[in-house]
């Protein structure tokens, strides 16, 4: 069986490198990677990965507008995206969940969780067993 | 098995990467934990030069606040950089970092011109910051 696909897209070079490895060793995925809203859009159009991880803010398309384009598209309007963002007010995941978004996930996230947070919101199994919770 | 963990670091908050400087290793991750953190850790040295050029962005900020002359173009430059730092650092397991910079995007993200009455406040935390990122040290 081949390995699920996702594709991280995120402007801050830390944060899709965490996100790859964590992805691709606790998960067990192939992990695409996008620097820009751009570059993720022409990826997600050639590369059809199963899932996107769209980081809100970036310089140039930010994650909501890269978002309604990958939806305008036959090609990507089917893939789940789960936003990546700083914001965590009741109001903004309210206002993200009705741009038509399958999760959101805050940042920083804990490298060790982030597979598990992602399987969860789209029903997938991870490589690694989920972490022992101490108090 | 896994064991019991040390107690944490007062700086640490719920997270899983081992950050403090005082830190033993973990005994209680798993080889592939391990492995991931390993890679982590050499994430947090090959991008360290483009983590000290957004504080330097924060540090030239402050400065330019202190002597009347920040423009509103740096201070959105400031409050993007330190909004970068904020998920990066936090990411990589400093948290304290990632609390830092995140006080001063709020800071920063105040409306253009920014009261001088924030400069001391602002100076304080990019110095803070500053250590923070000299004492961070990721262990595998």
């Amino acid at each position: 069986m081949s390995n699920r696909r996702i594709m991280v897209v995120d402007d801050e070079e830390d944060i899709l490198e965490v996100a790859q490895v964590s992805l691709e060793m606790l998960g067990g995925w192939d992990v695409l990677t996008a620097r820009s809203g751009g570059e993720g859009l022409a990826k997600a159009e050639s590369a059809q990965p199963e899932a996107i991880l769209l980081d809100v803010m970036m310089p140039d398309m930010d994650g909501p507008t890269t978002l309604r384009k990958l939806q305008s598209l036959a090609a990507t309007r089917d893939i789940p995206v789960i936003l990546l963002t700083a914001k965590v007010q009741a109001a903004d995941h309210n206002r993200f969940v009705q741009l038509g978004v399958s999760g959101v996930i805050t940042k920083p996230f804990d490298p060790l969780e982030l597979p598990h947070q992602v399987a969860k919101i789209l029903g997938w199994q991870c490589l690694a067993p989920e972490r022992v919770k101490y108090q | 098995m896994r064991q019991e963990r040390r107690q944490k670091e007062p700086l640490e908050q719920e997270g899983s990467l081992r950050v403090s400087p005082k830190a033993p290793p973990d005994v209680s991750n798993s080889d592939i934990e391990q492995q991931m953190i390993a890679r982590i850790a050499s994430i947090w040295e090959r991008n360290k030069e483009a983590r000290s050029s957004r504080v330097t962005i924060l540090e030239r900020a402050v400065a330019a606040l202190l002597e009347g002359t920040l423009s509103p173009e740096a201070q959105r430059a400031a409050e993007r950089a330190a909004h970068r730092l904020a998920g990066s650092l936090g990411t990589l397991g400093s948290y304290q970092g990632s609390r830092l910079a995140r006080e001063m995007e709020q800071i920063f993200a105040g409306q253009a011109p920014l009261d001088s009455a924030e400069a001391s406040p602002l100076s304080n935390l990019v110095v803070r910051l500053h250590q923070e990122l000299e004492r961070h040290q990721i262990f595998t």
